[in-house]
């Protein structure tokens, strides 16, 4: 009988405890909010229409090969490009899925094989819309059904090529923002923000100094994880490797930013990993790492639009995969430096708000 | 236990003098401090001046700790005045739990506090010999005993070369020869003019003090020398 009392004092005392720790508890209701939310309404594995860019000198053919693809049984946005050079470029930078060449005889179709599930799509809308026209019954449907497919950029359109080198940015997201978090946390915890307090310590001191090694450390492991993906998964690098180490540099000062700003908030380590776990959830589905960008709703890409893995992901399949110039990179690296610009001051806000609270 | 703190002579500072002393170091005026709704601290007065020992007194709870970290630049106050007559002061603190890196040896602990207070710290070397901790130089400070790691603080908060040294119950759980030592190590300090302001719960410490402030739930209640 007593130990049944000292059971049920225990689970008292635990279920106790939990009520009164709101940040265990907003993560214990937040979590599957969030998480069904995220499932349930953000991610889709198929989009809603196609993008494809035609290419043709002749404007009645591609106003011809331009009804074809939005027709019911393809359903594309199209758009037109003056030449191929320009078309392959927008294919290249991600602007367009399909490439339709329709100066050739039969029409070449180049496809950015690099996400195999919009690859799959793209190429099952092809063949639906080539099976349609089985019975050409004019000159117009046979013209549009005779069409060659080339698959760019991943042959094959394998799965390793595309979900490795994305794991280069999942993994700094992970690891920075949760190293980042603690750091502040653990002065606290431990005791010595103390005697930083009392050296007069100042919070861009604090935010640069703290985040400096980490940020060479997130190199280290960018160049570990990239280094075994060429190795082990044999990875392409298509393009610069410098502009890769660039953009991970900006990247890593986004997720140190934004983990240092958990950091100054959180009152104890535990908070600081609730808090990390709170973003990465989000990150991991909306940034187009697992699910294609293009298939979510407009308000879950807005969202995605704001997360710096997003735009990484772009830089990282971009130019191990596509080649991509340092124009592209550059566009991509703009909003992850404004989020390294926003955080970082509201990290030194709420540092400089940290510090006055002192120590615990 | 070997007496704790084996200080080796003075050669940074000027030799004692009675002349230049009891200036005022720090005056607070009215100094109050709030815990959300709660009053920690409430209508404080006081003068800290150079070359003398001032104990603040109180049980646990009082509000000793919150008006030393006022002192020390760490909280401020919610309400009142803090001021140094002469202005700039140097301080060294000693908190009343461990505040350095577990991580780093004891010779990193000295050089990166030292490296933080700029080019006028006490060369660490120096700080090391006259804290008799050459031999400990190297070893982690989670290695180190509690009372190697308070003269480790010790050693630290001397770097700056304070003109106020504030300490945050510096003589509990130390054995009675450490005690002797660190009773020594601070009025030497005072005799070079230093103003040395700790806390205790104990009366016997305020009784090797200069001077005493006495408080309790937050306000001072008596004041001595």
């Amino acid at each position: 009988m007593s130990t049944i009392n000292r059971m049920l004092m225990l689970a008292l005392k635990e279920a106790l405890q939990i009520v009164r720790d709101r940040a265990t508890l907003g993560m214990v209701l937040g979590v599957p909010l969030l998480q069904f939310t995220l499932f349930g309404f953000a991610v889709e594995l198929t989009p809603h229409t196609l993008s494809v860019t035609v290419v043709a000198s002749q404007g009645e053919r591609a106003a011809r090969i331009e009804r074809w693809l939005k027709s019911e049984s393809f359903g594309a946005r199209v758009s037109r490009a003056p030449s191929l050079e320009y078309a392959q470029d927008r294919l290249r930078r991600g602007e367009t899925l399909v490439v339709v060449d329709a100066n050739r005889h039969p029409a070449l179709l180049y496809v950015d094989a690099t996400d195999p599930v919009l690859y799959l799509h793209a190429k099952a809308a092809i063949d639906r819309a080539v099976r349609s026209l089985a019975a050409p019954a004019d000159e117009e449907e046979e013209s549009a059904r005779a069409v060659r497919v080339v698959e760019l950029y991943n042959p094959g359109a394998q799965t390793q090529p595309y979900l490795v080198s994305g794991l280069v940015g999942l993994i700094l997201t992970m690891t920075l923002v949760m190293m980042s978090a603690l750091t502040l946390a653990r002065e606290r915890e431990r005791g010595s923000l103390e005697s930083l307090l009392a050296l007069r310590v100042r919070p861009l001191e604090l935010c640069i100094g703290k985040l400096t090694p980490y940020l060479l450390l997130g190199l280290l492991q960018g160049a570990l994880i990239l280094a075994l993906a060429r190795l082990a998964f044999e990875i392409p690098l298509r393009g610069s490797l410098a502009l890769i180490a660039a953009a991970a540099a900006v990247f890593a000062a986004a997720n140190l930013s934004l983990g240092f700003l958990f950091s100054s908030l959180a009152r104890v380590q535990m908070q600081a990993m609730q808090m990390t776990f709170f973003f990465f959830l989000p990150s991991s589905l909306l940034s187009g790492f697992m699910f294609p960008f293009s298939a979510m709703p407009t308000w879950a890409q807005a969202l995605g639009e704001a997360l710096p893995l997003t735009h990484f992901l772009r830089i990282i399949r971009g130019v191990t995969l596509r080649n991509v110039d340092t124009g592209y990179v550059v566009g991509e690296l703009v909003p992850i430096a404004a989020f390294v610009l926003v955080a970082g001051f509201a990290a030194v806000l709420s540092c400089r708000r940290a510090l006055r609270a002192g120590p615990a | 236990m070997a007496a704790f703190y084996m200080c080796t002579a003075r050669v940074d500072r000027q030799q004692p003098s009675t002349a230049a002393v009891a200036e005022p170091v720090v005056t607070l005026t009215a100094v109050g401090r709030f815990a959300g709704d709660r009053k920690v601290l409430a209508d404080i007065s006081l003068v800290i001046r150079s070359g003398k020992i001032h104990a603040l007194l109180g049980p646990n709870g009082s509000g000793k700790t919150t008006l030393l970290r006022i002192l020390a630049g760490i909280w401020h106050p919610d309400v009142g005045r803090i001021a140094y007559p002469s202005a700039p002061v140097r301080i060294g603190y000693v908190a009343q739990r461990f505040c350095l890196y577990d991580e780093l040896t004891v010779g990193e602990n000295l050089r990166f506090q030292g490296a933080m207070l700029g080019r006028n710290a006490m060369p660490v070397t120096r700080a090391l010999n006259e804290f008799s901790l050459e031999a400990l130089a190297s070893r982690r400070a989670a290695a180190l005993s509690n009372g190697e790691r308070q003269r480790l603080m010790l050693a630290a908060a001397m770097l700056s070369r304070p003109t106020l040294l504030l300490l945050d119950e510096p003589t509990t759980a130390l054995d009675t020869a450490s005690r002797r030592s660190l009773w020594s190590l601070l009025r030497r300090e005072a005799a070079y003019g230093t103003a040395v302001v700790l806390t205790s719960h104990e009366l016997s410490d305020g009784a090797q003090c200069d001077a005493t402030t006495s408080i309790s739930e937050g306000r001072l209640v008596e004041r001595s020398r």
